[in-house]
């Protein structure tokens, strides 16, 4: 009787073992040149993130070599092509690499195989979102149909919550706190952004944890060391000139153009927080400043978001220069939803100047639905690189090494 | 009677089949663009793996041509237009004039060292000068000159100085000092029609042009070079009579660099392998250790691709006893240092995972090889790589998409000299079926054997 149990069991594990060795070979019978019958997992999904032609890189490390962030950082962006050839996925989950990449796509251009090494890189950081996110939730908006569901969802959730909570609406002149309560808008706003904090920081735990546990030699770079003081220091060296005026962005692109609006959605973006957090401050504090200097930041960085979004929504559209070939649906919506949140947002100060009042409060509930939905994906699409980045760079300054800004 | 057979390119490749069919009992034309047989083999120095002398081998085939009565020579001649069917091609050629009588001219060069017109020497790339009159290279077979009309002063005056010469003629000097009178400047191009059973395409290639590839500054950079280019560098008969100099200076390099795959292997450029140039740079390499005392020698490479009998053992070679360097990355691009005219490539190191950069004298590009097509056979398919296209690459790898019309050496696919040479071979015994065919057939109507 025992016997027989266990001759089930064995069989049983055995077909197991059998059906996981099926699904592992994947047997992707791939077109390409260069082929490889075993395919791990992990390639065919940075395949599917857009770093299409991963198969066909054959290892010649001009991508590196033409980098022009390999000369501060001792890195090697062929070598992270070859993990994911490999299909090394704790190396993948543990190299940093891909975050130090402008995207600026000169490797593209100088690449012997056509491989878009820059297309890959964005793929991997595509990847680490997902991967790096709470129980890897990001991968739903990395597919078209999960993206389009949770956001119409998203939309309909902030749609009733204003709904639920629409007060006597004054429609005589404008009075914004009669459309959206003044202790919603505030209530919800304090949520969402514990919710968002949350998130971010525990997204940027999970990038440390894969950091550390292959980085393989475990100790702190030349001349750096455990000391607190050593670690503040890099991470203002690194907001202040990654982070604030983005120098190596600058150094790396020989275009101007693509630095300033870059620049201009950043401080956009920083821009609005920042005013909409003095709001809030002088509302819940009781203060009296007067709001033209909180507006005024509002509106200068307003344009500057738009100003952003426009030009990198065009260079998407045109496609004429590598960097901006390929554009991933995800990517597309996060461009999208920063470009309307700066066009509503401004458009409802300008009702408010003009005092049209049902069209400020509609303007005004697009808005809120639309920053809703930006807040919420924030931490697990794009938007992620602008705190994953700085963070990474700290890291491998820390623990790999980098040079000082000339 | 057996119908002859045309060769079109008078390379390695076709010298070979040249020789191989008169041996037949063939008769063969042997056509060539240049005055002389020869091809690129003429133009190298030493050959792989053996490091044997290129024209110690080539000579004696270029003589031994001369020797058989069934070969005619067709130089400095083009093919026009090719009609009919395997056995029966009916071939238009247009002589270039040469405005030398090659029955009367001896080689001996008296007009080359009077004619003071100075033009680029092709054969060196350029990297020296020639005459208007000239023999194409101090071994050339046939050992004849020829004026080049373009620059020759009394064909084609400078427009200021026929002004000045109101109606008379200028120069002429190659005619009066010319011993057996040779030259006549009245030279008309001639036209001929062959009836051939078989043509055997063996036009050869020509290197890619590296200025394509702008991050290399080939043209721009006075030091960069393309392999062909050194090859002339480090002959005894070169431009600088076998010493190796930088243009920029005249000065022995100490620091060498080779770049491979220049324009092969490239999506942007090249698709294919060109085959020999990992070879021939290793041999390069060699060479130049040899020339010059205590020069560092790098090889810059993605694969050495050392495929054929002896070549691994040649590599091998090259790295512990001469002691060549072999980095693997591609060098992705070349600056010069304005004061010094030295270059600096940049790669990554893909042993170690590091950008570098370094410092040399002098950098040889070994770039793609591209094949020269005789554009005026109609209806003879290319593959897409721009090479004459194989019927079976397998089983008939000698044979175009036309019956009778053969093609051998790199007009066929990038290739060394050995294989080459093979194929040489080969199409001269599907050639020669075609030419002795009523006879053939004969013979295997009465070959039963006896049970
Ligand atoms: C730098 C360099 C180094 C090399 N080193 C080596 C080496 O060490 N060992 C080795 O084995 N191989 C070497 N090779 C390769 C070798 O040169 C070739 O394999 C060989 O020369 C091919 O011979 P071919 O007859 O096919 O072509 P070619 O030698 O190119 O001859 C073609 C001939 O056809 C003529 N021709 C072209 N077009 C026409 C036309 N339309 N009409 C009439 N005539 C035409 C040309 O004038 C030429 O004479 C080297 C090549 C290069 C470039
Ligand atoms: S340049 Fe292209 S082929 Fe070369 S290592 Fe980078 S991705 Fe691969
Ligand atoms: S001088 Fe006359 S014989 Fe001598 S090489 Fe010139 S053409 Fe020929
Ligand atoms: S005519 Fe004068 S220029 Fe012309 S080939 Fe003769 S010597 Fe040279
Ligand atoms: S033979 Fe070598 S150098 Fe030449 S194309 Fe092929 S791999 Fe590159």
């Amino acid at each position: 009787m025992i016997y027989i149990l266990r001759e089930i069991v064995f069989i049983a594990l055995q077909i197991y073992i059998i059906l996981r060795m099926r699904t592992l070979n994947g047997l992707t019978v791939s077109e390409r040149l260069i082929d490889v019958k075993y395919r791990p997992r992990i390639l065919d999904e940075i395949v599917r993130l857009g770093g299409k032609s991963v198969t066909i890189c054959y290892q010649c490390g001009s991508c590196t070599a033409i980098c022009p962030l390999s000369e501060y950082f001792d890195t090697s962006f062929r070598k992270s092509i070859k993990y994911v050839q490999l299909g090394l996925t704790d190396l993948i989950n543990s190299d940093l690499t891909p975050w130090l990449c402008y995207q600026c796509g000169e490797c593209n251009d100088s690449c012997p195989r056509e491989a878009y090494p820059g297309e890959i890189m964005m793929a991997l950081r595509r990847y680490k979102i997902i991967t790096n996110s709470i129980g890897r939730i990001a991968r739903i908006f990395y597919d078209r149909l999960g993206l389009a569901v949770s956001l119409i969802l998203l939309s309909l959730l902030a749609l009733f919550g204003i709904l639920f909570f629409i007060g006597p609406v004054n429609i005589s002149y404008v009075d914004i706190y009669s459309f959206i309560p003044y202790d919603f808008i505030h209530n919800a706003g304090l949520v969402l952004g514990i919710i968002v904090g949350i998130s971010v920081i525990y997204n940027i735990l999970l990038m440390y944890r894969d950091f550390k546990s292959h980085y393989i030699t475990g100790f702190y770079a030349d001349g750096y060391n455990r000391g607190v003081g050593m670690w503040l220091k890099e991470f203002f060296s690194i907001l202040v000139n990654e982070v604030m005026v983005q120098r190596l962005f600058n150094r790396c692109d020989g275009n101007k153009w693509r630095y300033v609006a870059h620049l201009s959605l950043f401080w956009g973006f920083t821009g609005l927080f920042i005013s909409t957090s003095i709001h809030y401050i002088v509302d819940l504090s009781g203060i009296h400043i007067d709001v033209i200097y909180p507006r005024l930041i509002g509106i200068v960085s307003g344009i500057l978001l738009i100003y952003g979004t426009i030009y990198h929504i065009y260079k998407r559209l045109r496609r004429n220069e590598s960097r901006f070939k390929y554009t991933y649906a995800s990517d597309w919506v996060f461009l999208i939803l920063l470009f309307f949140v700066g066009v509503t947002g401004f458009l409802t100060t300008i009702y408010i100047y003009m005092d049209l009042a049902i069209a400020t409060y509609l303007m005004y509930g697009l808005h809120v639905i639309l920053v809703f939905d930006l807040l919420i994906i924030a931490p697990f699409t794009k938007f992620m690189h602008a705190l994953y980045r700085p963070f990474a760079l700290l890291f491998y300054k820390m623990y790999v090494g980098g040079v000082e800004y000339g | 009677m057996a119908k002859p057979v045309l060769i079109i390119g008078a390379g390695i490749a076709g010298i070979q089949a040249a020789l191989d069919l008169a041996e037949l009992g063939v008769d063969v034309y042997l056509l060539d663009k240049k005055p002389s047989i020869g091809g690129k083999m003429a133009q190298l120095d030493k050959t792989f793996p053996t490091l044997d002398c290129a024209s110690c081998i080539l000579t004696p085939k270029m003589a031994a041509i001369l020797k058989y009565k069934n070969i005619r020579l067709l130089m400095y001649s083009e093919v026009e237009s090719v009609v009919g069917e395997a056995g029966d091609f009916r071939v238009r050629i247009r002589m270039k004039p040469k405005y030398v009588d090659w029955d009367k001219c001896t080689g001996c060069g008296t007009c080359i060292q009077k004619c003071p017109r100075k033009v680029p020497d092709e054969f060196n790339l350029g990297l020296n000068d020639r005459k208007a009159i000239y023999i194409l290279f101090p071994q050339a077979v046939p050992r004849k000159a020829v004026i080049d009309a373009e620059n020759c002063l009394r064909l084609n005056p400078p427009p200021e100085l026929k002004e000045r010469a109101k109606g008379r003629e200028l120069c002429g000097v190659c005619e009066i000092v010319c011993p057996t009178k040779a030259i006549r400047y009245d030279d008309k191009p001639k036209r001929i029609e062959l009836n051939v059973a078989s043509i055997i395409i063996a036009t050869g290639g020509e290197v890619y042009d590296p200025t394509r590839i702008p991050e290399y500054g080939y043209g721009k950079y006075m030091n960069v070079y393309t392999h062909l280019e050194f090859e002339r560098l480090v002959s005894a008969t070169g431009p600088t009579g076998g010493r190796i100099l930088r243009k920029s200076d005249n000065k022995e390099p100490k620091k060498i660099a080779w770049i491979q795959c220049v324009g092969s292997r490239d999506r942007r450029f090249n698709h294919y392998c060109s085959a020999f140039c990992c070879m021939a740079s290793t041999k390069e390499a060699i060479l130049a250790k040899e020339h010059v005392k205590g020069v560092d020698a790098t090889i810059f490479y993605m694969d050495i691709r050392s495929f054929g009998k002896g070549f691994n053992e040649f590599v091998e070679r090259a790295k512990e006893e001469f002691g060549i360097r072999y980095i693997r990355g591609r060098v992705v691009k070349i600056e010069e240092e304005s004061e010094t005219k030295n270059l600096i490539v940049y790669y990554e190191d893909t042993f170690e995972s590091k950008l570098k950069k370094d410092v040399f004298d002098m950098v040889v590009l070994a770039t793609a090889i591209k094949p020269n097509i005789p554009r005026v056979i109609e209806g003879l398919a290319l593959d897409e790589d721009g090479f004459i296209k194989l019927k079976d690459p397998y089983l008939d790898p000698v044979s175009t998409s036309i019956e009778g019309i053969y093609v051998i050496g790199i007009a066929a696919s990038a290739k060394d000299i050995p294989d080459s040479v093979s194929e040489a071979s080969a199409a001269a015994i599907r050639a020669c079926q075609l030419a002795k065919g009523k006879e053939l057939e004969v013979l295997a109507d009465g070959g039963e054997l006896d049970g």
